[in-house]
């Protein structure tokens, strides 16, 4: 449902991403891994609207959303989970899931909150502490579950695990499962590449700027290359 | 007596207060200071005494002066600081400079740079209660520029539209990306310090009966040292930094020498700034 072609994008005179293809079927966990810098969050920018594309073609549900806004394409249904989880310190927990739920009806917006709640406890018990009090877990469930709030049909991570202790990031993993049950699309960016492959079904390494393999997780993981490269060249 | 000068304070001060809440809004939003505010309230000011003019009554001059300086502002927005988003920091400064001197030429060439004479439009009942004396503009006065302050103060904290500024002053990335048409909350900030300042010329004017092409220039400054005092950054602080100089001013004039007000006022300022930077109220970090 979300195809991305020929994207090339930048920053100023620096060209990051040079004729970008990717997909994202519906039902799919995708995973997008490759080197830092490699040009993972730029990804990510000009889906959501954060960063123009110089050329190329963005179709969301087989409609074009190549350079709206990122208040437009939330509403079209897709929603980003930032890296560095971008949390509203100044504003409480339940103040931060409200603001996630910004476009949805009032009365939707207090049973998403529920449902949020049921997902991820702590952050029911943490409601009325402002954000900047939370830990780093803590926050990282906050911005995922302020970003369910909008219920968005594609949701897209910008390293979910990172600084999270391993007990936590296994905790983020079976969420993240949780979620496709919950008939939400994922675009996963991940430094843990061994752990986004095993759950993902489909991937694409990233190199450059330019997408140098694809292929099903189970693919990727088996693969030498991506072994050597991401992998730390151990078996899984 | 003192009680009196109290009132009398808290009248003046709230108008103060009006002007410091609309330099907290833009600040918190854009990190940027709006310096033709001031020239917004004198405009607010000659809008009013126009519609008076023309025989509206006080209430409809007030609405439609408030508009009139939210459009202003909105305009100043357009002008002043979204063409320079990307330009270096004190541009924006500068700018607003620029388009205050322009707004006090205009209002020169249309209403002179003689003192104009505010006209009457309602009957000015005087209360006593005990020792105290109390007119029917201070409590209008009172009533409207603490209305606001209040009504300001809720939305903000309470309702879906202020938190979406509050998420905008912090992170306007991170509102974005939450569905915030950040473009809209500053547009509409910049309507709501304008109709603040707009109404604090109108009550104003009311008080001083009579008013120039440059009563924005010292009450611009005054709403900035107001800020400070309160706290760079805390909207209740604009509130009571707005409030303190008043009470501060009219005891000055009261118990000392009228002329020494402004050195007291701006003394204190630097007072401020040296030994307690982050106001009354402000944060100590950011
Ligand atoms: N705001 C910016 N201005 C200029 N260059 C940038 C900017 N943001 C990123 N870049 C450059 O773009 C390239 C890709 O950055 P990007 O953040 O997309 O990488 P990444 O794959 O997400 O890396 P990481 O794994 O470290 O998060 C890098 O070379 C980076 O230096
Ligand atoms: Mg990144």
């Amino acid at each position: 449902m979300l195809t991305i072609r020929g994207i090339e994008a930048g920053y100023g005179a620096i060209k990051v991403l040079k004729k970008l293809d990717l997909d994202v079927q519906k039902g799919e966990i995708v995973t997008l891994i490759g080197a830092n810098g490699a040009g993972k969050t730029t990804v990510l920018r000009v889906i959501s609207g954060l960063l123009a594309p110089g050329k190329g073609e963005i179709t969301f549900e087989n409609e074009r959303i190549t350079g709206l806004p990122p208040h437009k394409t939330l509403r079209r249904g897709i929603c980003l989970v930032p890296e560095g989880r971008e949390i509203l310190s100044d504003m409480t927990v339940l103040e931060n899931l409200l603001m996630g739920g910004f476009i949805r009806r009032r009365d939707e917006v207090n049973s998403s909150v529920k449902a949020v709640f049921e997902l991820f406890p702590i952050l029911r018990e943490r409601q009325t502490q402002l954000g900047k009090t939370l830990s780093g877990g803590e926050q990282q469930m906050l911005a995922i579950g302020r970003a369910l709030m909008s219920k968005p049909k594609l949701l897209m991570m910008d390293e979910p695990s990172l600084g999270l202790a391993p007990i936590l990031v296994n905790e983020v993993f079976l969420k993240i499962k949780e979620l496709r049950s919950a008939d939400v699309d994922i675009l996963l960016v991940e430094q843990n590449a061994r752990k986004a492959l095993k759950i993902a079904d489909r991937g694409y390494v990233l190199e450059t700027g330019q997408i140098v393999l694809s292929g099903s997780g189970q693919d990727l993981i088996s693969n030498e290359r991506i072994r050597a490269a991401y992998l730390g060249g151990k078996t899984g | 007596m003192f009680l009196q000068q109290l009132i009398n304070g808290l009248t003046l001060g709230s108008t103060y207060s009006l002007l410091a809440i609309g330099f907290t809004l833009v600040l918190g939003l854009l990190q940027m200071l709006n310096i033709a505010h001031g020239d917004v309230f004198m405009i607010g000011a000659f809008l009013g005494l126009t519609f008076s003019l023309l025989g509206m009554p006080l209430y409809l001059a007030l609405i439609l002066a408030m508009i009139g300086a939210g459009l202003l502002a909105v305009i100043i927005e357009r002008l002043c600081f979204r063409p320079l988003r990307k330009a270096h920091f004190l541009m924006p400064l500068l700018s607003t400079i620029a388009f205050g001197i322009l707004l006090q030429n205009v209002a020169t060439q249309m209403w002179g740079s003689e003192p104009s004479r505010y006209p009457q439009t309602m009957e000015i009942a005087q209360f006593h209660l005990g020792s105290v004396q109390i007119s029917s503009i201070d409590i209008i006065i009172l009533v409207v520029s603490l209305g606001f302050m209040i009504g300001i103060d809720l939305f903000v904290r309470k309702t879906r539209f202020g938190r979406a500024m509050r998420a905008t002053s912090e992170k306007p990335q991170t509102a974005s990306i939450l569905g915030v048409d950040v473009n809209m909350v500053i547009i509409v900030t910049f309507f709501a310090s304008g109709a603040l300042a707009g109404i604090a010329g109108v009550l104003t004017a009311l008080v001083y009966l009579q008013i120039t092409p440059f009563i924005g220039i010292r009450q611009g400054l005054i709403g900035m040292v107001a800020m400070v005092i309160g706290g760079v950054g805390s909207l209740r602080g604009a509130m009571i930094g707005g409030l303190m100089i008043g009470i501060i001013e009219i005891m000055n004039d009261a118990y000392f020498t009228a002329s020494y007000r402004d050195i007291i006022l701006f003394g204190l300022f630097f007072v401020f700034i040296v030994f307690k930077p982050e106001g009354l109220f402000g944060a100590k970090e950011r």
